[in-house]
């Protein structure tokens, strides 16, 4: 059964005498916390590993900005690929699962083989050549951004793993006892287990899958420690 | 292989030094291209019947230009011979060669023409008359077009495509920025001591591809 944000609040207030339900914070003010947490780590766990906190994003063309706005959702892009309806300035179909280059707006001429795109204030517009896309459907994967709870029954989002849960609760912990004041004792000792907590998770984002095949690149058991994989 | 398949072909090559190689493939197309004409170059040297091929050019006011010979003209290296392929009005026999000469040094026999700048121009009125030239030469490859996808065939035979390999990952090693020194230095020096040996072979191979029985030295 998934973690809400009232077992979390729960765990959190558990972990010192000090803290009273309702009164050291409210549980609006936790909820909103937790958002916050999780919008931050996985954030930071999609530059780790982009495709654990992974989402697919369909766009279609608005044409009131001549492009694709980026999703809100969306954290950090991976990759771009041809939607349904995607056509060049030609009427030539590109078919659907095409890679969409993006290129930079001052090299537009660059990879004139590949249909591109380039960004510019959050949304991506045909970069001009007769090979580029200019309507349709683009696909946008990336790491998204974490569902907020709303409620105390509201589960923990989907994507984040049961086992790091404790990461949340101890920085909870935290929070309560800096706000209670004079608690520095507990605020040192959470710390110290939040950040051992952390280091565990950004462990496990690093090598939380070794099944993928590649023919260059890393993403085997142990990378080495300057590779990020991919 | 494809020119695709040779890039990524390349990057595997340096996986075990990074994960940071420049990204754009048009470039790397484009120096696969180069390399290819480079290694056919050499080749033409070695043995000009290698990768030759023929060219039948069609005389204007005596003089053939090559930029408009037909078939589409595949690239030049070297010219090793050019000869009457339509007499025409002249007295010329089918096949009979012409004699290339320098402007400096006209001596030859008849007919002799020079060849400057791609075109063909008979001394004198020597190639009156005549309808068609032959032009016999090895041909080198056409290099990677800006706009070319990566799904075109390499022409150099394997396993010499291993060739194109090296170099381009000794390139994308020459240009990665985030590579220490000394460690770029290894990576091109492995390469250059891969490509030695295969060089060494696809020459001995252009030349041995086929018993050629000459009077002259090459």
């Amino acid at each position: 059964m998934a973690t809400t944000a009232n077992d979390l609040i729960r765990a959190a207030i558990a972990t010192s005498r000090h803290n009273v339900r309702g009164e050291t914070a409210s549980d609006a003010e936790l909820i909103a916390l937790i958002g916050d947490l999780l919008d931050g780590y996985m954030d930071e766990g999609a530059r780790v590993n982009r495709r654990f906190f992974g989402g697919r994003f369909t766009v279609g063309f608005d044409a009131t900005v001549g492009g694709w706005p980026r999703p809100a959702g969306v954290t950090m892009v991976a990759h771009l690929l041809a939607g349904e309806g995607m056509q060049t300035s030609g009427s030539v179909t590109i078919p659907p699962g095409t890679e969409i280059v993006e290129i930079p707006i001052d090299q537009r001429e660059t990879e004139r083989g590949r249909p591109a795109v380039y960004q510019w204030g959050q949304v991506w517009y045909p970069a001009g050549r007769e090979s580029d896309p200019v309507a349709g459907e683009l696909v946008v994967l990336g790491s998204r951004r974490a569902t907020r709870p709303a409620t105390v029954d509201d589960p923990i989002d989907p994507l984040w793993p049961e086992a790091h849960v404790p990461l949340l609760k101890w920085d909870l912990a935290i929070y309560l006892a800096q706000k209670d004041g004079e608690r520095e004792a507990e605020v040192a000792a959470f710390t110290a287990l939040r950040d051992q907590a952390h280091a565990r998770y950004l462990a496990f984002l690093q090598a939380e899958s070794i099944t993928e095949v590649r023919d260059y690149g890393f993403g085997g058991v142990f990378p080495s420690p300057g590779v990020t994989p991919r | 292989m494809t020119f695709e398949e040779v890039r990524r072909a390349a990057l595997a090559r340096l996986m075990e030094y990074g994960d940071r190689w420049p990204q754009g493939r048009s470039v790397a197309y484009r120096r696969i291209g180069v390399r290819q004409q480079q290694l056919y170059a050499m080749a033409a040297r070695a043995n000009p019947e290698y990768a030759g091929v023929c060219a039948i050019g069609t005389l204007v006011d005596g003089a053939a230009n090559f930029a408009a010979m037909e078939p589409p003209v595949l690239r030049p290296e070297a010219i090793t011979r050019v000869e009457i392929h339509d007499p025409g009005e002249s007295d010329y026999e089918v096949g009979q060669r012409i004699t290339i000469v320098t402007a400096d040094d006209p001596d030859g026999l008849a007919p002799r023409a020079f060849l400057r700048h791609r075109v063909l121009v008979g001394v004198g009125n020597e190639l009156a008359g005549v309808a068609q030239i032959k032009v016999w030469y090895p041909y080198i490859p056409e290099p990677a077009r800006p706009d070319e996808d990566g799904s075109r065939e390499v022409e150099i035979p394997d396993p010499y495509s291993e060739l194109l390999v090296i170099d381009l990952a000794r390139d994308y090693a020459r240009k990665t920025l985030s590579l220490a020194p000394d460690v770029r230095a290894a990576i091109i020096r492995m390469q250059d001591e891969d490509e030695a040996p295969l060089l060494a072979e696809w020459i001995a191979h252009v030349r041995g591809y086929a018993p050629l029985e000459t009077r002259f030295a090459r």
